[in-house]
Order: structure tokens, then sequence, then C-alpha cells
């Protein structure tokens, strides 16, 4: 089981929304399973499922989401039994997992993920929570066995995102063309290391997200300020590298800028962005396995 | 010399002087015409080496800049006429046109200048402050 977390603490760079598509090429892959967590706070995957009603992937989500939520079957009630004094008793199987399609599965966001934020927990031991439950879903006989792992995180370094942080195989970034995201990665890659140790630093890896094309008849493969941007965002990941010794990589995927990027979720993935997302995950393969 | 001979020959005397006329505006718009300028010679577009070369241009003027020889990396600068400016701009990623005024270029590649400055500038989370 290969474990990737998406992070930045620059909201609306496109996590989500890569995350899932990932999480959905991964799965169109033959005898592969994917299984993604939601772990921000504000849902915004798991409302992008919910609200899909009138599509039939997730018509059934909502009811199956009260029912996760009336057994206590959600990510909240586990983190909330692992903290207990007692010993991890979460028992996994298809109220805490909710199946989309055959092989791609999903652990939805609770609104209770706020609480988490607060001093009720004991942070030290929250750490080895994603750990703990990762390793409850790999010995579960009523679910698959997960080939790949995902999570959605929260744009900042919260309790949660810290524990998979952690533990997980690599740290995806997806930045936009913009000086912010390039500046973000830079403060990012400086607080990673620093934040997890003594636990490894997993693999880094980061793409492009939103790039444009070149106006025009030019021959150029991205606009200027997209291309600037990359070369600023390699310049930053051969500094970490160097300097922190940290196992980096700048995608050479990009994902293009796309008017309704973001109803990808609930509406499918176009056959462009489609493609555009499997290039970048044979290269997610590839680093995995270097 | 009967009407249809009197018509052909007050024809001809008409075309003459429409000939003439015509000889004559011919040579005043050749008098009034401009020197002919040579074609504006249109600048070959980048080849990968000319992008490689002028990238590297590029970068060691901003150590210059960076090193605190802001005047001198301007000089050096403002020496390159604004073709050359341009192509220094283009190759490096930065939305020029062809009639690109000089000053422009220069205040772009400053605003460069400045931002990887601001992009290299530590400003990273202090040690010891982890969860």
């Amino acid at each position: 089981m290969k474990t990737i977390a998406t992070i930045n603490f620059k909201g609306g760079v496109g996590k989500t929304t890569a995350t899932w598509a990932l999480g959905y090429v991964a799965a169109q892959q033959q005898q592969i399973e994917s299984l993604v967590f939601d772990l921000d706070a504000q849902m915004s995957l798991t409302q992008a499922i919910a609200l899909n009603e009138d599509g039939s992937p997730f018509k059934n989500f909502s009811d199956w989401y009260e029912r996760s939520i009336a057994r206590k079957k959600t990510i909240f009630d586990a983190l909330d039994e692992f903290t207990k004094p007692s010993t991890f008793n979460f028992g996994i199987n298809h109220d805490f997992i909710y199946r989309i399609s055959e092989r791609y599965h999903f652990v939805p966001s609770v609104e209770d993920l706020y609480w988490t934020e607060l001093e009720f927990f004991d942070r030290e031991k929250v750490k080895h929570f994603v750990q703990r439950l990762l390793e409850k879903v790999q010995n579960s006989k009523n679910v698959p066995n997960y080939d790949y792992v995902l999570f959605d995180c929260p744009p900042s370094f919260s309790l949660l995102s810290y524990s998979v942080l952690s533990c997980c195989n690599l740290v995806l970034i997806p930045i936009n063309p913009d000086f912010f995201a390039a500046k973000g990665l830079s403060l990012l890659l400086s607080s990673l290391r620093m934040r997890i140790e003594p636990f490894p630093v997993p693999r880094i890896g980061v793409f492009m997200n939103r790039a444009k094309k070149p106006g025009g008849s030019s021959l150029k493969r991205y606009s200027n300020e997209t291309q600037r941007y990359l070369d600023d965002a390699a310049e930053v990941l051969a500094h970490v590298a160097k300097d922190k010794g940290l196992k980096v990589k700048l995608f050479d995927t990009a994902i293009l800028d796309r008017v309704g990027m973001k109803r990808a979720i609930q509406e499918g993935l176009p056959g462009d962005f489609r493609s555009q997302f499997q290039a970048l995950w044979r290269e997610i393969q590839v680093f995995l396995q270097e | 010399m009967n009407e249809l001979d009197e018509l052909r020959a007050s024809i001809l005397s008409l075309h003459e002087k429409m000939d003439r006329v015509l000889v004559r505006l011919d040579a005043l718009q050749t008098r009034n015409a401009s020197p002919s300028r040579p074609p504006k010679q249109k600048p070959s577009p980048l080849t990968q080496d000319d992008i490689t070369a002028l990238q590297a241009q590029f970068a060691r003027l901003y150590e210059r800049w960076i090193d605190g020889n802001e005047l001198e990396t301007q000089d050096a600068l403002e020496q390159l006429d604004a073709d050359q400016l341009r192509r220094l701009a283009d190759a490096n990623n930065l939305n020029v046109t062809s009639k690109m005024p000089k000053q422009k270029v220069l205040h772009l590649i400053g605003a460069r200048f400045r931002e990887k400055k601001q992009l290299h500038k530590p400003s990273g989370p202090r040690e010891n402050h982890g969860p």
C-alpha cells in the first residue's frame, strides 16, 4: 500500500480536484484499488460528492453518509476511539468506507473534524493515528487491499495532516502559476522537515496545476508566466534538495487550466483532463518506485 | 474631310492629351514619393542556443544586481539597444511585444529581479517551533 498526501498551505490551488482525479485514474488501471480520504474539515470533496444528487455514481451517498454518522463510523469517530486510553478498537467496514465504484473508494470528512484543532486531543498520540488506522484498513477482511491511499489534506499543518505526513510515502504539492505559489512552496518545504522529524521525511513531488498555454502562434510549451513560475519552483526544489537533503521532484506533467475544472468531480473527468492526470499519475508511480 | 474623319481626329488628339497628362502625373508621383527606406529587418526568432545564452546572461546580470551592484547592472542593461533588451526579456519568459519601448522592457526586467530576490529571501519558520 502506497500513501500520498496532497497538501499546500495556500487554499484554492486545486488540492481536492487533483486528489480526486488521481485516485480516479489510479482505479482505472487494471486490478488497482484506490482509496481517498477527505481530511479537510471544510469538506470540499465530501460536499462535491454529496451534491451530485442527479449523477448516478453518488446518488446513494447521502443515505450512506447519514448511516455512517449514526453508526459512529466516521473518521472523527475513529480518531475519538484512538485517543481513548483503552485499546484502539475500531472495526473497518463499508460503513466507514464508501464505494464510489468497484475499485475507487472514499472516506468522507465530517464537520466534527474542526474539533481536532482544539486542545481536546493528546497531540502526541494523534501523530500515530493515521498509521494505526491504515494498519486496520490493511488488515480488515471487509474491505479490499488498497494499492494506493490518497489524502486530501487541509491547507495547514492540522493535527490530522501532521499525522498523515508522518507516515505517507509521498507529499504531493500542487502549485499554481503565480508568485505566491512559488514563495509558498519555499515556506512549505522549509517547515516540512522540521515538522515531520523525527519521522522520516517522505518524498516530495510538486506539479503545476492550472498551467496556461501560450497565446497566439508561440511555439512555447506554456505561457511565459507559467514557465517563469515553473522555473522558480524547480529552483526552490533544487535548493531544498541540496540544503536539506530531501528527495524531491518537479513533475514534468502540468495540468492545464480549464473552465469547469471544479465540476469534474461531479460531472466526470473530461477526456483531455483525464489524459493529463494519467500522465501525471504515471510519473508519480515511477517516483514512488525510484 | 467628312464628319467621321473629324471625329476620329478629335479622339486621337484627346488620347494624346491624356497620355501627356498621365506621363506628368507619373513624374509628379515619383518626385513626391519619400526616398525609399530599406525594409525594416524583422529580428530572427530565438533559437534554443540563443535562449540558453540569453538566460545565462540574465542570470549573470541578476547575480551582479543581487550582490549590490545595482547601478552597474542598470548601466549594462541600458547599453543594450531595444531589440537586444526585448530578446533578453523574451528568452527569460517576460511578456514583451515587438514594439515595446526600451524603458518598459527595463522596467519588466527590474520587476523580475525584485521578484526573484523576494523568492530567495529566507522566510522559513524558526527552528524549534514544531508541534
